[in-house]
Order: structure tokens, then sequence, then C-alpha cells
């Protein structure tokens, strides 16, 4: 009984894989730009203003709350994410494709921003916080267990944990854009990049300077952060 | 035999495939007993895939026509 239960947890598991790779489906479907990132390349190199606004309209936003996370204010972000255009710009006629194109334009950014913040604040330099973070005590459930280390407040249902389900509410996307913004700087840096954007832990450890287990740390306080925020949202008689 | 605390903890080395056999063993165990934490589960997978789905919010206009301009300056040759 107990190995059919196993199996079928691997079953689930499996599952969850083909989520996951589902799910680079559905960002290559939301984030990319129609084009192919080797097109699109090309037509850049090419001259062509279209290909870079479709570039700018698909990241340009994010960016700049990923600069965010390290400069003092709204507009310094703004500024390090136009200046980052004009790096890739600058740089792309010898733009090596070891790197797509995306990881190399966020690796850009926040090595601009890193900088940036460093000078603008003087004191705590930025891979000080992100360690710092990640070595302090995670208090985000600390009120849902018991002694026992069981839930004395399980999770509250959200009416459906379906994401396809839960993405027709009109209100989702919202909701899910305000619970990242609750989040300290480093935790939302890789949110951002990693769940939101979808770069690949090894891009966002580059990128942000950090190790994978600094990564991982980081990533798993968000998302426990982000769930929060949402069942504060849908959960407990909201919905069902 | 790993506690909800524990579960909840080691959620997002599960979803991205970074715990050791005998531990992913433990999580299933947990899991197949526990509906809290196999609901806990999949809210988290949802939470993760609607971060994935936040629509690009297209700059400002005039951030756009700020960038649109530098691309024209820089196709400028020489």
């Amino acid at each position: 009984m107990l190995t059919a239960a196993v199996f079928e947890m691997y079953g689930a598991n499996v599952a969850a894989q083909g989520d996951i790779s589902g799910l680079t489906g559905v960002l290559r479907q939301a984030k990319a730009p129609s084009d192919s990132e080797e097109a699109l390349i090309r037509r850049l190199l090419d001259r062509d203003e279209e290909a870079f606004v479709t570039l700018v309209d698909a990241w340009h936003t994010t960016m700049v709350r990923v600069a965010r996370t390290f400069v003092p204010s709204d507009a310094i972000a703004e500024e390090v994410a136009q200046e980052t255009w004009a790096a890739l710009l600058e740089g792309l006629d010898t733009f090596e494709r070891r790197a797509s194109l995306k990881t190399f334009v966020f690796t850009v950014l926040t090595n601009r921003a890193k900088t940036r913040g460093d000078r603008e604040r003087r004191s705590t330099p930025m891979s000080a916080m992100f360690t710092e973070e990640s070595e302090a005590e995670d208090s985000t459930l600390v009120d849902r267990f018991g002694a026992d280390g069981m839930w004395s407040r399980p999770p509250t249902s959200w009416g459906s944990d379906s994401p396809e389900v839960l993405a027709e509410r009109s209100e989702m996307m919202r909701l899910v854009s305000e619970a990242v913004e609750t989040l300290a700087p480093g935790q939302r840096a890789v949110f951002l990049l990693h769940d939101v954007e979808g770069l690949d832990s090894q891009a966002v450890c580059n990128a942000l300077s950090i190790s994978e287990t600094n990564q991982r740390v980081l990533l798993h306080r968000a998302r426990t952060k982000v769930r929060l925020e949402l069942e504060r949202h849908l959960g407990a008689g909201k919905a069902d | 035999m790993l506690t909800c605390k524990e579960i909840t903890a080691l959620v997002t080395d599960y979803l991205e495939r970074r715990l050791p056999f005998g531990q992913r063993v433990k999580f299933w165990m947990h899991l197949s007993m526990c509906e809290h934490c196999r609901r806990y589960l999949r809210q988290m997978r949802a939470t993760v895939k609607l971060a994935g789905q936040v629509p690009a919010a297209p700059p400002a206009p005039e951030v756009r026509d700020a960038l649109r301009q530098a691309f024209r300056n820089w196709k400028k040759p020489g």
C-alpha cells in the first residue's frame, strides 16, 4: 500500500516535471517576442527598429523592477534600465551568442544596477545584503505550526489550486505583481529573474553574483511569501 | 518522518529537483498521508506558474520614444 502511495507521488512528481517544462513553454509564449531569438538578433543587426521595440516592450518594465532592488529610487532604476539598452546597442555587433540575449541583457542590467546602488548607498554593499538576507531566520510561516511541527493553521482553500482556473480570475495577475512588491530586495530580484522572467538558476546566480545555495534560499523565501500573500487574498471563505 | 514544517522548508528544493533521493522518498511519504501539505504543494506550484504568466507591461510612451530615438541614433552609420 505504501508502495502504491509512493508510486502515486512519483507519478505526481513526473507530472510536476511535465509542468515545469510546460512552464517554460508558457513563459516563452507570455514573455518572449514571437520571433525566435536568433531571428530577432539578426533583425537587430540589420538595424530593424521594430525588433528593438519588441524587446523593449517585453523586457523594459521588468528590467526597471529588477534594477529597483539595487538602487534607492524609481528614477535611478529607470536610468539604469535605459543605460542598459544603450549598452546593448553599443555591444550588439560584437555580441557573442554564448548566452541568450535575455540573459545577457539582464546580466548587464544587474551589474550596472549594483555598481550604481553601491555608489548611491555607500554603506552596505549589495553583495553583503544578499548574503545577510539569506542567513537570517525565515519567519514567514512561523505562526502556522504547532510545537510538534504539524500545521496548526493549515493552508486554506483557494477555491481551486489549478493555475489554469486561477489565471481566469481577473484580479490574479495584479495580486501576483503586488505580492512581488512585498518581497525584500534580494528575494524580489531572484523571484523576478527566475520565476517571472524564466532565467535558469545558473543565469540568475551569474547575474546577481551569488552562490547557487544562496539563490535557492532567496527563491524559496520569495515563493513562500508570494504564496502566503495570495492565500491572504484568495484563501479562507473567499472562494469555494 | 518529516514534519509539515519541514515539508514547507523543503518544497523549493523538491520542485527544483534538488532533493536527494532519500529525502524525496520521505517527502512523498509525508505527502501521501498529509492532505494539508498536498494542498500546500499544489498552491506552491500554482504560485510559480502564475508568476511566469504575468504579462509584460509595456513601458510608458515617453520611455519607449526615448529608446526608439536612442536606436535611431545608433542606427546612423559611423
